[in-house]
């Protein structure tokens, strides 16, 4: 477009430049050349408005469709010549080709393609038969003036030679900005679909997270309602008090979890280095769940030489805790789950196997990413917040460590947490 | 005095529902997922069905279809029990068959007096 504008700006003033130093009697092959140069700035107009249509590139459409008029008319202006009667022609030509074009636009805005190429066949031989003919009366009025026209000669035969080139690069310009225009519209669509699949995780995530608040609030509302109206006995009161405890605990542990993990997305866990026996936790988090899962029997294999880490006893608490319950909750056939600690040479491995559903390949990293939980006919039973394995996640990175999951469809899974055994000086000097 | 079955996988919310239904003459039958839920009304035919919707192995509304598939059971009115009542959902309850549905946390005494509404208006239909 540039390249366009720029040629015309170049071709008007040379021409100018050009006639101004020749004789009286060349106004006449001035006329030709200005109506000349119009008409490609008109059609360069035409071309402009119609890829990027504006208010400001319509109005300076309409002045370059006067500025061709009116190099016509002078031209028509010249009285008792047969040019008078081209240049009735070429207005003529001129109007039918403004309608054309409007035509075309029209069209394009209407994405009807195919009209647009029937009209752009219409419109193509309309302006070349406007140029044929200008050109051919230029080189009429040239032989007449020949010795005056010397040098516009051979600047007017540069300036058509150049034409096609200059709009063939205008051209594959427009094209180029049309193809980033395109691709930019592409990635606004990408953008939108990743925010529009964010938005919808989080709506999955407060509508699992409302469903895990609801349940123990029944609890809490039910018993206590009825120990407000019914006449009970001093142990049902206990024991219902006791249901209440178990609930409000329940939601307690589900409100501090959703804490700690934005707690620790945000940076603001902080790592302790007290001793702790991985050993005697995993064996304590053990016997716990064997209370209240019989179904899952819990076999520990526990390497005797373990030596102790340093953390937080609490953080690895939890790591195993959400472990455990992990795969007993995605083992609801039942099955032996089984903690196994082992060390070697600059770490300690935790492993935690269950015979559950198993985790598709591809959903074995995913599942480590917070509100998101695999959902099959099989896991939407399940209740869960989705934040267990971030929150394993979290802690373990926290430390320096590794945990990933591996798994054999229909197998069970395996989930490995590997933690150095040696802290690094950044992280000590962050405990500290 | 009505036969009902119910479905709830919660056990806090199982001990909760038979102890609000001591109050009441009905025979209950409590049940922890879909599938005991199914063998357990083919067994006694109860006079009406509460279930949970999210559920291990078959959820309510698999259960609720499975029931309405059944000639012999499909006049058995069902009642939802659900956690998330959004917009939509209670559309999505009628057309798995529910005569009513009651959302978490509710109260013993709503439950009791949403089972009698159903329970009579059941016999009112019969």
């Amino acid at each position: 477009m540039l390249c366009l504008a720029a040629f015309s700006i170049v071709a008007a003033y040379v021409v100018q430049t050009l006639v101004a130093d020749a004789r009286g009697n060349e106004v006449l092959h001035d006329n030709y050349l200005n109506a000349n140069v119009a008409l490609l700035a008109d059609e360069a107009m035409q071309l402009e408005s119609l890829v990027l249509p504006s208010a400001a590139n319509d109005a300076d459409r309409t002045a370059a469709d006067q500025r061709v008029i009116d190099a016509f008319n002078k031209i028509a202006a010249q009285t008792g010549r047969a040019d008078a009667e081209l240049a009735k022609d070429l207005l003529r030509l001129h109007a039918q080709y403004i309608n054309v074009y409007s035509g075309i636009a029209a069209a394009a805005a209407a994405g009807d393609q195919a009209e647009v190429i029937r009209l752009h066949d219409i419109e193509d031989p309309l302006y070349h038969t406007m140029r044929d003919r200008i050109a051919e009366a230029t080189e009429v009025a040239h032989a007449e003036a020949k010795s005056a026209f010397g040098k516009l000669d051979a600047s007017s035969l540069l300036m058509l030679t150049l034409a096609p080139v200059v709009f063939a690069i205008g051209f594959a310009l427009l094209f180029g900005l049309w193809r980033i225009l395109e691709q930019a519209d592409r990635a606004r669509g990408k953008t939108y679909r990743e925010i529009e699949q964010l938005s919808k995780l989080r709506g999955e995530f407060v509508s699992t997270v409302s469903h895990e608040f609801r349940t123990p609030l029944t609890g809490i509302q039910g018993f206590s309602e009825m120990m407000r109206d019914d006449a009970l006995t001093i142990a049902q009161m206990r024991e219902y008090a006791g249901d209440i405890n178990k609930d409000a605990r329940r939601l307690a542990r589900l409100i501090s979890d959703m804490l700690d993990l934005d707690r620790m997305e945000s940076g603001l866990m902080t790592v302790a280095t007290n001793p702790v026996d991985l050993n005697s936790i995993v064996a304590d988090t053990a016997a716990q769940f064997r209370l209240s899962s019989v179904a899952h029997p819990i076999e520990l294999d526990l390497d005797e030489g373990l030596p102790r880490l340093s953390g937080d006893s609490d953080h690895f608490t939890q790591v195993v805790t959400n472990l455990l319950s992990n795969a007993i909750k995605y083992s609801p056939g039942g099955g032996a789950v089984e903690m196994r600690t082992r060390r070697d040479a600059s770490s300690v491995m935790l492993t935690v196997r269950d015979h559950g559903m198993g985790i598709p390949t591809e959903q074995l990293e995913k599942i480590f990413e917070r509100y998101s939980r695999i959902d099959t006919p099989a896991t939407r039973a399940i209740q869960g917040t989705g934040l267990g394995l971030p929150i394993v996640r979290q802690i373990v990175e926290l430390y320096e460590g590794k945990v990933w999951a591996t798994s054999e469809s229909g197998e069970g899974s395996v989930f490995h947490v590997r933690l150095p055994l040696v802290m690094s000086a950044t992280l000590v000097s962050r405990a500290a | 005095m009505a036969r009902i079955v119910f479905c709830e996988d919660e056990e806090q919310i199982r001990k909760l529902i038979e102890v609000a239904m001591r109050a009441t003459a009905h025979r209950i039958e409590m049940t922890t997922n879909g599938r005991e839920g199914l063998n357990a009304i083919e067994r006694v035919t109860p006079d009406l069905i509460v279930t949970d919707l999210a559920m291990p192995d078959m959820n309510g509304f698999a259960l609720a279809d499975a029931v309405r598939a059944r000639s012999s059971m499909r006049h058995i009115p069902i009642m939802f029990i659900t956690a998330s009542v959004q917009r939509g959902e209670v559309a999505e309850f009628a057309s798995h068959g529910a005569a009513g549905y009651l959302a978490k946390p509710f109260s013993p005494q709503a439950l009791r007096e949403k089972i009698d509404a159903l329970l009579a208006g059941a016999a009112a239909v019969s």
